[in-house]
């Protein structure tokens, strides 16, 4: 076999383990690693200055689990509240329903991951109800309010006071957003791969023309 | 056709100033916005704390002056009438190219090739299908990109675009879709910017002239 297909094998090979070693790790904030977030590479943030994003869907964490959201919140202008803070409100309704730990953190605290002023990275240990349903709890980062709905399975029922574990699998949605920021970079990586496999096909640098 | 003899070349005007300096300024706004870009999303800290508004100036910049400057420049030299029509024998050429790419054949449709005595391009294919079709989907890639874009900044204003995708979370998707299609074909661009056989190309849009091969009959 020629020098140039044993390369485009080992390319090939290469790419193939990096794609599987990139899989697992990608699924590090998977349910089955961490009962229930969803947060692909932990990366939900806000990063729309001074602008409330929406609602995230997170999918169903199990009743009772406890769960780790990392929440990265950048130069936002504050409109309301303490700018270099991001808080869970313990006064709204389905925020007190939640356990966070910690209940807020201060930009360069000893809590912030992220050392530059005016950006705040934080972990927060949240547990979950015991009473299944759908949730909105909501995080005040730096004046913008940004709200995440997460669906809560394997508890009691809302409307029951026994224990009966509920049986009817409640919905996952998976974001669009989770979606590409999962696949979206193996757009790139596919054509520094085809880049590379053209390399070695055409044996390099030949400079020869294709006609 | 495929043909193993060296093959003639000529050295030809191939790029006017007026396409060189809105090509190379389009790069350097391109790669600062792109810069701010991703260190809006990844936290980083390059630029701060005026990130945002150096990459919001770059879209107003891209979007008003810019691709405007850019294309009028195009329709002015001419160049318009190479990459905006499409022929059925385009589609073709790209099915080639792409098999051609992947090793799946030797048959390549020739493009960029010059007739001296005619001093104009061989079947007018001053670009390939490739390239043709890579400016429309990156017209409607940039057109999205703007949307998106500005209707997140200003997300008061644009609200109804947000909610014309199902919410504000899918426009950041929609951005980030397009980034990473913009990111594959810049790697692209690049990389067959730098194969030896487009070097005379390459060189022309830096010093306008550079050397081409002439069509064999």
């Amino acid at each position: 076999m020629s020098r140039s297909r044993w390369l485009t094998i080992l390319i090939l090979a290469a790419v193939i383990v990096g794609i599987l070693a990139y899989a697992p790790a990608s699924a590090r904030a998977f349910p089955q690693n961490d009962h229930g977030c969803y947060c692909h590479h932990s990366g939900i943030g806000m990063w729309v200055n001074g602008t409330d994003i929406g609602i995230v869907n997170l999918a169903n964490v199990n009743a009772g689990a406890t769960f780790h959201l990392q929440i990265r919140s950048v130069d936002v202008a504050a409109t309301g509240v303490v700018p270099g803070v991001q808080v869970w409100l313990s006064n709204l309704t389905d925020n007190s329903k939640f356990q966070f730990s910690p209940t807020q953190v201060t930009d360069n605290s000893a809590q912030d991951l992220n050392s530059t002023t005016g950006t705040i990275t934080a972990v927060y240990a949240i547990t979950a109800p015991l009473t299944n349903g759908r949730y909105d709890i909501e995080i005040t980062a730096q004046g913008v309010v940004f709200d995440i709905s997460i669906g809560v399975q394997g508890g009691t029922s809302a409307t029951s006071t026994t224990t009966t574990q509920s049986t009817s699998p409640p919905a996952t949605p998976v974001s669009l957003y989770s979606l590409v920021q999962q696949y979206g970079p193996y757009l790139p990586l596919a054509a520094i791969v085809l880049a590379a496999i053209h390399f070695v096909r055409r044996k390099g640098w030949t400079g020869k023309s294709p006609w | 056709m495929v043909k193993t003899e060296p093959q003639a070349k000529v050295v030809v005007q191939r790029q006017t100033p007026a396409i060189i300096a809105t090509h190379w300024v389009h790069v350097a706004v391109i790669v600062t916005f792109i810069a701010t870009g991703l260190s809006t999303y990844f936290g980083w800290s390059l630029f701060v704390p005026n990130t945002e508004t150096i990459h919001i100036a770059c879209a107003f910049l891209i979007a008003f002056v810019d691709f405007p400057v850019h294309f009028f420049v195009m329709w002015k030299e001419k160049e318009l009438r190479y990459l905006v029509i499409l022929k059925k024998q385009d589609f073709v050429d790209v099915w080639q190219q792409v098999l051609n790419f992947v090793g799946l054949t030797k048959s390549y449709p020739e493009h960029a090739t010059y007739l001296p005595l005619k001093s104009e391009y061989y079947l007018g294919k001053k670009y390939c299908g490739f390239q043709k079709l890579l400016f429309y989907s990156d017209l409607g890639c940039i057109i999205l990109f703007g949307i998106t874009g500005f209707s997140m900044y200003y997300s008061t204003t644009f609200s109804f675009v947000a909610n014309l995708v199902g919410g504000a979370p899918n426009l950041l998707a929609l951005h980030l879709l397009i980034f990473y299609y913009f990111t594959a074909t810049l790697v692209g661009h690049i990389y067959l910017s730098l194969v030896p056989a487009n070097w005379g190309r390459l060189r022309a849009m830096v010093l306008g002239k550079g050397s081409l091969e002439v069509h064999a009959e």
